[in-house]
């Protein structure tokens, strides 16, 4: 059979089995054994028990379980399960707190700093949002906060956890397209933090302009400056996580792997300092770790087995010919797969986007001139940093993913922690101008590729 | 965290694997503190503990699936499946899992003499500490993917004569926060 008819009946095939509820992992799996079935036809498939082209499903997913970065993503869910089951994040927020009530829109900048810095932490959503929603949402609600911004704010600096390092959608698009990870979470910083600056920033913009969304707190002593600096050891101890997982892996001790795992001794040791330590928080913290793992691998195991087998059957060389094909100038094809990325983030899963279409759109993108690539040329100085780029642009464009209806994974967790006549349509509403501020920085990034290149190594 | 509960001998098999199994996660964590210990205050790396961490990772990718197909819990749509009766329910549950044991089956066929081969060969990973990864975890993979169908078909089994619930995605993220 052609790769032609075999790439639309895969196509077909994707969304027939996502629609009947197929675990998603399982139906990329069962599609690598059908795309080799039509490209080989069963006589070769079948021939002789225990070889032939099948071969790849197994090797593709020994090759990730042996490749070491992979380890760090249990290491981060575990430390991120940790953290959610200790009382550190609240501590942060009553610190930061102290520092900045009396300003307006006060505890909507405390809840993005305190994502900004607990994204630096850890590299993966959903825990940071249910905890903002459990902290921050009731105290923004108590003083007559907007809803909508309280919750935009919550949802939105909450999804920075994939976009500052450590970050799992970098180590997975790392690992599958063989760029430096290292190089990828150096990208990111300037990015990221332009991203949660741009939220701080529209908080205080919106909260001036509007002054009765953000009400001060009524009465009350004056904080004093003693009172400010009694509440700095509540930042400390994230400060600390912060340091000696970045620091681990800036100041060249250890790998990325290595220093997930000294995130998770670091926060094993705050939380045994904090009186916290019990051998029920230290088992459910591992249950969770256990299923959190099981679920997104399988989904990266068939993930990877069909990317093998459409590889083998040539399906990217026939994709990327017909992307190419269009002759569309070079914009025209980045702006597609900015659109193909954001429609797909919103329908699926970002490892499945992450394994099944970049090994389709990266060769094409390294294949595009690369002075044409942003409006000043900047990655002709370093052509083999465009994959780490176009790295960032992707990750920039799973923040909208996370934030779009109908299944924007955000505003699932939040509703989870929100008061009950919060419903998910107000949710996704409150949603907007954060979405607008993404979509905006990611045009940054495309149409200035320096945003990400300032730490870059040369 | 609210369990699934273990209905048959099978559940049973793979919550105690996983009970055991779990614990290899915070292993990993305290071999690497004890390697970077070594490292940068005795000076003396070590040569085991990088090839340790991937062969015990690699046990806890696979086996973690078994369990969270237990559970129920892998990843999956349910619009249009909460949508449709009972009986539609049954049908699509039983495509999903029919083409669940054509992958496990696939993989089986084409994977079974290299895992084979390597087991019998007790063929070793060729590096310092050189343990027996491809040896063990090749088989694993053979393992596992059958256990996961067993269990894919217990389910279909035992979920048959349940009642239709809904799956609010909402619902569902509570529930993990209740414990």
């Amino acid at each position: 059979m052609d790769i032609g008819t075999i790439s639309l009946i895969l196509l077909i095939g994707i969304f027939v089995l996502l629609a009947i509820g197929m675990p998603l992992g399982f139906a990329s799996g069962f599609l690598a054994v059908a795309v080799l079935m039509m490209k080989f036809g069963p006589d070769l498939l079948f021939r002789s028990f225990g070889t032939g082209p099948l071969n790849i499903l197994a090797q593709r997913m020994y090759g990730l379980m042996t490749d070491y970065v992979l380890i760090s993503v249990p290491l981060f869910i575990f430390m991120a399960c940790l953290m959610e089951r200790s009382n550190i994040a609240k501590a942060m927020f009553d610190s930061l707190n102290v520092w900045l009530s009396r300003t307006r829109g006060g505890i909507a900048i405390v809840t993005a700093i305190m994502a900004i810095i607990m994204a630096a932490m850890s590299g993966i959503i959903g825990g940071e949002i249910v905890l903002l929603g459990l902290i921050a949402l009731p105290n923004m609600l108590r003083l007559g906060y907007n809803q909508n911004l309280a919750i935009g704010t919550i949802c939105a600096s909450g999804s920075l956890g994939t976009m500052i390092p450590p970050s799992i959608v970098l180590i997975i698009y790392g690992l599958v397209t063989e760029t430096s990870i290292h190089a990828l979470f150096k990208a990111a910083f300037v990015p990221g933090f332009i991203l949660g600056g741009c939220y701080i920033a529209y908080i205080i913009f919106r909260t001036q302009m509007n002054p009765e969304q953000a009400p001060l707190p009524k009465g009350g002593e004056d904080v004093t400056m003693a009172d400010k600096l009694r509440a700095l050891p509540g930042l400390l101890a994230p400060l600390f996580v912060v340091t000696v997982v970045l620091g681990s892996i800036y100041g060249g001790f250890t790998g990325i792997t290595e220093a997930a795992g000294m995130g998770v001794v670091a926060v094993l040791i705050l939380i045994t300092l904090r009186g916290e330590l019990s051998w029920p928080l230290f088992k459910e913290a591992l249950m969770r770790t256990w299923k959190s793992t099981g679920t997104i691998l399988w989904i990266t195991f068939g993930a990877t087995a069909l990317a093998g087998a459409y590889t083998i059957a040539g399906g990217p060389t026939y994709v990327a010919n017909l992307i190419i094909g269009t002759e569309l100038p070079t914009f025209g094809i980045l702006l597609l797969m900015m659109v193909i990325f954001l429609i797909l983030g919103a329908l699926m899963d970002w490892v499945g986007i992450v394994l099944l279409v970049m090994p389709v759109f990266l060769p094409i993108i390294l294949k595009l001139p690369v002075e044409e690539l942003g409006l000043t040329g900047a990655l002709v100085a370093a052509p083999s940093f465009v994959a780490v780029w176009f790295g960032i642009l992707f990750c920039v464009n799973m923040q909208v993913s996370f934030l779009s209806p109908p299944f924007g994974p955000a505003a699932f967790y939040l509703k989870s922690v929100a008061p009950a006549h919060i419903t998910l349509p107000d949710i996704f509403r409150g949603f907007l101008p954060f979405i607008a501020l993404q979509l905006v920085v990611l045009t940054l990034v495309l149409l200035f590729p320096e945003i990400t290149m300032i730490f870059r190594s040369s | 965290m609210v369990e699934h509960p273990a209905e048959t001998f099978m559940d049973r098999i793979s919550i105690a694997i996983s009970r055991v199994a779990m614990f290899l996660v915070a292993l990993i964590v305290v071999i690497m503190f004890y390697e970077v210990v070594m490292r940068y205050v005795f000076e003396r790396p070590t040569l085991w503990v990088n090839e340790m961490s991937l062969w015990t990772a690699g046990g806890v990718y696979l086996l973690a699936g078994l369990y969270v197909m237990q559970q129920r819990g892998h990843i999956r749509i349910f619009i249009l499946y909460d949508m449709v009766s009972r009986n539609w329910q049954r049908a699509f549950d039983t495509i999903s899992t029919v083409l669940i044991v054509l992958f496990a089956a696939g993989i089986f066929w084409g994977g079974f003499n290299e895992a084979w081969a390597k087991l019998m060969r007790w063929e070793t990973f060729g590096t310092a500490w050189d343990p027996p990864i491809p040896a063990t975890m090749k088989p694993l993979i053979l393992v596992t993917i059958v256990l996961i169908a067993v269990q894919a078909v217990v389910n279909l089994i035992v979920d048959w004569k349940k009642e239709k619930q809904v799956h609010d995605l909402v619902e569902e993220v509570k529930e993990e926060l209740i414990d």
